[in-house]
């Protein structure tokens, strides 16, 4: 909203403090300033001049050359415009002015010849749309003065940030503000607007109003006649062009000033297009039709209420007037509204048919009930003075509908509490200046010791102040925040609760980078339709958004996103490994997940294994356990290669799938690289139990091995070969075994491998004999063989 | 006597001078000192003498050992030195061929975040973690936002089909920390956050927040000036000014935006702060006592503060980073800079 530094100063004197101070008390202490500018600073610098001769310019036919006299010298400038004229007063820039548009005048030559200055058109003053020809002005007026003693004062006009006086309903008038700059620089009213009750002139009509909805809370209204319609005087168009409203007509222009002015939204309707005289406020009928003000016809329902006369609809009550009743020149007499309407109704209306306006938009702030008799009052004052044979033809007709709005009582606070929530002293808030600060801001305060009694003014009881905490806001704003002297808060030595998930993340994102030279990546939670087509899931599972979007459904597996990752990093790298935290969402709620995807030559099972195993390690959870994916298990079979995969799972059910990807998925992707990934369910993984590392002796004597191969059919999982090792060798002397070599081809028959391994023996208290270790060897091969396996050599 | 061992030394001084490699110093080793060598046949010539000469001779004979035996060690010693120099001399590596890190990297989000959550942990806080799949209660009602409340403009919302909402911040994590927790408490809660716009070089439909809240007996607004300062004066690693401005949060009262001294400019104004001097970065203020009451907090006794912030600011700040939507690109040639 656009506040003029020169109206505030209608009602309280300014004149000591300078519109830039303004803006940044205001932002200190009320509402948010976005910007603040000087508005027809140019009409300073423009000044009426005399055109003395023209003559055609040497080298144009369409160019003139006007000589000007602007009270000291004479200038030529060169002027395109078809009406200029000798012996015209005109509204001449000289060099240096700086005309709205950031259009700085230079001294330039047009054609070869010089031109000093500009003889300025209607649209370069900013005082119109008119741009045909210069501006011509009273051949009576004094030559060389500056254009503002005709067009008016330059003005400052500060912009507030709407969202920060949403809850402050009274600021959105320039009388509000002023009450609130009165209260900040401690002034007092020059001109305090007070409702004194509107006078009938002649009483020629009586008109009826009925509230027959709940979404109407209080509604006045009043015929005036003897109109003319007409444009509006200079200084109501120079206030609403400043705040950037566009002049219409005096009817329209009064309204919208009253609404600048006190914050209150007014209606004028013509008042012959009302039939009968009797208004209704009722809720509109399902799916009635009606065309606003804007021209477009609407389907109203039950929950829109509407203005009525007998027989149709006139206005949205609260958002937009009818085309059927607008004002218009010719207009003769109006029915002037000033209401009050429910602002969660006002907020539903605007927001489905979405037409927020100036009116909806203060509307929905929730007003109060003596605004709208101010706001009439105000009307019917200025309609009089600009149109002098205006009359009040009725009295005033009212309904009200507003027991039980806004709130009633007083606030019982002591200045304790006050003091307490800012966190100042007594020496530096004491009670006597808590209680000026409230009578500054209208509040009625009765005090009984540090005990404060206050009575909340109208204007701050609808929505905004009912508890005490919003009365520390009253005293913290005006006293200034930035007064209070930062205290740290007395806190016990108590460690706060360790929160493991996030110690668990940090761990397996310093091990993946550190490790695994891996990067972080972070996606969408939306994906498309074609995603959900690749990679199907069942319908009823998947979160979808209401409104449509390119990518309306939430994510069920972070497969998605990496993919897309892997396709675009493909473009210019060739090895890399990306990991990402993140959720995925189905009907029951969501699940933090971790996925990792590896491209390159290392993108294998083995790989996603080795990191599976390392994030064990790192989280110290038990071992995990590799087994063939089951049907349908967080869609394992659709994102891997299915002899190439594996889900994990530990001491607990599974909490993850690994593996190379599948062929096919990658192909849908447009991938023709291999990739590896994984996906792990957090809260499973981080529920595992924690393993605490225990020390085991070193061994006294040393160890000593034997090496076994044996040949076994291909796709034989070695983990059977470990378990017929570890059962056969004695644990007493057993250290552990792992594989040193593996291979296929001669002289290993076809469809078979070698697999050679190395078992590693210790006597514990003793060197182990060559007897012994020799039995140990002969067990184990007679147990590969009775198991039905080859030893190689045999 | 004398003479024959004068005699071998001249001879061992000559065959050790002209040797080069290690095995010829072995064998002239070995033809001294060794078991047939000629110093061992002159001690085995001792046997025969009487004690007095035995004594006589045996001096001169172990100061002749002696004497070959470091010069065997020196001349080793030589060679040793010779073949490293050699060696140093012939090996060379090209050092300015290329390395490079083998850490991959944390998405920079991540890395702000973890030094966020460490400076609060530091002081005590604890971390939440809420859904980013809310319900409208935890969201809104909860946080003193009913229906139709204008404050909802501020918030474009993504309404999901199933009645529930992606939250359009980090607050609902207040109402269910206060519901699991007996005051005093104080914790923070960084998190995705969700707001249905379209998305430009400033602006995201997915971005991260902190939270933070702290309840307790007399907690004041001096206190959250004072923990707000040393917060963002942790983060730029030296005293920042800060201000407190009026501003409106339904869930706070009185609220207030926090703006601390531009850090690029000094507050001289400049383009980033656009020509304010002031950095807009949080939203704070006392809890409004509706919503402790909504999180169980008995209002006579307790009272607090709570504060939310924009990450994605901070670390735009931090790398000069100037388009937001590079932080959900999944770019390599992006993440790989940090």
């Amino acid at each position: 909203m656009k506040i003029s530094y020169n109206w505030l100063n209608d009602y309280i004197d300014l004149s000591d403090v300078s519109p830039q101070e303004v803006g940044r008390m205001l932002t200190m202490k009320s509402a948010e300033v976005e910007k603040g500018e000087w508005v027809d600073a140019h009409f300073e610098k423009v000044v009426t001049a005399k055109v003395e001769k023209v003559e055609p310019h040497p080298d144009s036919d369409k160019l003139k050359l006007a000589t000007v006299f602007d009270g000291k010298i004479s200038l030529r400038v060169v002027c395109g415009a078809p009406n200029v004229a000798e012996g015209q007063v005109v509204a001449f820039a000289p060099v240096g002015t700086v005309l709205p548009g950031n259009f700085e005048i230079k001294p330039l030559k047009i054609r070869g010849v010089e031109s000093c200055g500009m003889i300025c058109a209607e649209d370069e003053l900013g005082l119109g749309d008119e741009h045909d020809g210069i501006m011509v002005l009273d051949s009576s007026l004094d030559i060389g003065v500056p254009v503002s003693e005709i067009f008016g004062n330059k003005d400052y006009v500060i912009e507030i940030e709407n969202k920060t006086i949403n809850h402050r309903p009274d600021l959105w008038g320039h009388l509000g503000i002023a009450r609130e700059l009165k209260a900040i620089f401690s002034k007092s009213w020059k001109n305090e607007l007070k409702y004194r009750g509107v006078k009938c002139d002649k009483e020629e009509e009586v008109f009826e109003v009925e509230i027959k909805t709940e979404r109407c809370l209080h509604y006045l209204g009043l015929k005036i006649g003897n109109l003319k319609v007409e444009e509006s005087p200079r200084w109501l168009k120079t206030r609403l062009k400043n705040i950037g409203l566009r002049p219409i007509n005096n009817i329209v222009d009064i309204s919208n000033f009253v609404m600048f002015e006190t914050g209150h939204p007014l209606h004028a309707f013509d008042r012959s297009n009302i039939a009968g005289n009797k208004i209704v406020i009722r809720d509109a009928f399902e799916n009635e039709k009606f065309v606003t003000l804007d021209e477009i016809e609407r389907f109203l329902d039950s929950e829109d209420a509407v203005i009525a006369d007998k027989e149709k609809s006139l206005a949205i009550a609260g958002v937009m007037g009818g085309l059927n009743s607008e004002v218009q020149f010719g207009t003769k007499e109006i029915f002037i509204e000033s209401a009050l309407f429910d602002p969660a109704s006002i907020r539903r209306t605007a927001n489905r048919h979405d037409l927020r306006t100036d009116s909806s938009s203060r509307f929905e702030k929730a007003l109060w009930v003596e605004n709208s008799y101010l706001a009439v009052e105000r009307f019917v004052e200025l309609l009089k003075e600009i149109v002098p044979g205006a009359k009040v033809v009725s009295t005033l007709a009212v309904a009200d509908n507003s027991e039980g709005y806004g709130f009633k009582g007083s606030i019982e606070v002591t200045t304790k509490k006050i003091r307490c929530l800012l966190g100042v002293g007594q020496e530096d808030l004491s009670d006597e200046r808590i209680v000026s600060i409230l009578r500054s801001l209208d509040f009625s305060v009765s005090a009984e010791g540090e005990h404060l009694s206050i009575e909340v003014p109208e204007h701050r009881r609808s929505k905004d102040v009912s508890l005490d905490a919003d009365i520390v806001e009253e005293i913290g704003r005006i006293y200034g925040y930035n007064n209070i002297c930062p205290v740290s808060p007395l806190f016990t030595m108590d460690r706060a609760p360790v929160n493991k998930n996030v110690v668990k993340t940090d761990l397996i994102c310093s091990l993946m980078t550190k490790s695994f030279g891996a990067n972080e990546v972070m996606n969408y939670a939306f994906i498309k339709k074609e995603h959900v087509e690749m990679i199907p899931f069942p319908e009823d599972r998947i979160i979808e958004t209401v409104d449509e979007r390119e990518s309306p459904f939430l994510r069920y597996s972070m497969v998605v996103g990496l993919l897309d990752n892997l396709f675009e990093n493909l473009k210019n790298f060739k090895e890399f490994i990306l990991f990402e935290f993140g959720r995925v969402y189905f009907d029951d709620g969501e699940k933090n997940r971790l996925a990792v995807i590896v491209t390159g030559k290392d993108a294998g099972f083995l790989k996603m294994k080795e990191i599976a195993v390392s994030i064990a390690k790192e989280i110290k959870a038990p071992p995990f356990r590799f087994n063939r994916i089951e049907k349908d298990f967080m869609l394992g079979e659709k994102i891997l290669h299915p002899g190439r995969s594996a889900s994990v799972s530990s001491v607990k059910s599974c909490f993850g799938i690994l593996g190379e990807m599948h062929p096919q998925l990658l192909k849908k992707w447009g991938i023709d690289v291999p990739a590896a990934y994984l996906e792990f369910d957090l809260e499973e993984l981080y529920s595992l139990p924690e393993k605490g590392v225990k020390f085991s002796h070193l061994f006294k004597f040393p160890s000593t091995f034997f090496d076994v191969s044996v040949i076994v059919p291909e796709k034989t999982e070695t983990d059977q070969l470990f378990k017929i090792i570890k059962k056969s060798v004695e644990s007493k002397i057993f250290v552990e075994t792992k594989i040193v070599n593996c291979f296929k081809g001669s002289p290993v028959p076809e469809g078979f491998l070698s697999i050679s391994f190395r078992v590693v023996l210790n006597g514990r208290e003793r060197t182990l004999t060559a007897d012994e270790m020799r039995s140990a060897q002969q067990k184990l091969f007679d147990d590969f063989r009775r198991a039905g396996y080859k030893i190689s050599g045999d | 006597m004398k003479e024959k061992l004068e005699q071998l030394k001249k001879e061992f001084d000559k065959a050790i001078g002209n040797s080069v490699k290690k095995e010829d110093i072995e064998q002239i080793r070995v033809a001294f000192l060794g078991k047939k060598g000629a110093l061992t046949s002159i001690m085995k010539e001792m046997r025969d003498f009487s004690l007095e000469k035995k004594k006589e001779v045996g001096q001169m004979v172990n100061a002749m050992k002696s004497y070959i035996e470091e010069s065997v060690f020196e001349y080793h010693k030589n060679i040793d030195e010779k073949e490293i120099a050699t060696r140093l001399n012939k090996e060379w590596v090209d050092i300015s061929w290329p390395a490079y890190p083998a850490q991959g990297t944390v998405h920079p989000v991540s890395t702000v975040r973890k030094e966020l959550e460490d400076l609060f942990t530091s002081m005590g806080f604890e971390i939440l973690d809420g859904p980013e799949m809310e319900n409208e209660y935890n969201n809104f009602m909860a946080l003193n936002i009913p229906e139709d409340h204008p404050a909802r403009d501020t918030q474009d919302t993504f309404w999901l089909k199933n009645g529930m909402l992606l939250r359009t911040h980090t607050s609902p994590v207040q109402i269910r920390g206060m519901e699991k927790r007996k005051p005093p408490f104080k914790f923070i809660a960084p998190g995705k956050t969700y707001r249905n716009e379209a998305t430009d070089a400033s602006h995201e439909h997915t971005f991260h927040q902190i939270e933070g809240m702290v309840v307790d007996r007399d907690i004041s607004v001096a206190n959250l000036i004072y923990t707000l300062k040393a917060i963002i004066s942790n983060i730029f690693g030296r005293e920042v000014e800060v201000r407190l401005r009026p501003s409106y949060f339904p869930f706070v009262e009185p609220g207030f935006e926090l703006d601390f001294r531009c850090q690029i400019c000094s507050g001289k104004g400049c383009s980033v702060c656009k020509q304010s001097g002031w950095i807009e970065y949080l939203g704070c203020g006392m809890i409004h006592p509706n919503v402790l009451k909504n999180g169980g907090i008995d209002t006579d006794e307790f009272q607090g503060f709570a504060f939310g912030g924009g990450i994605e600011r901070l670390v735009m700040m931090k790398y000069g980073i100037d388009d937001i939507r590079h932080f959900h690109s999944g770019d390599l040639r992006f993440l790989k800079q940090f």
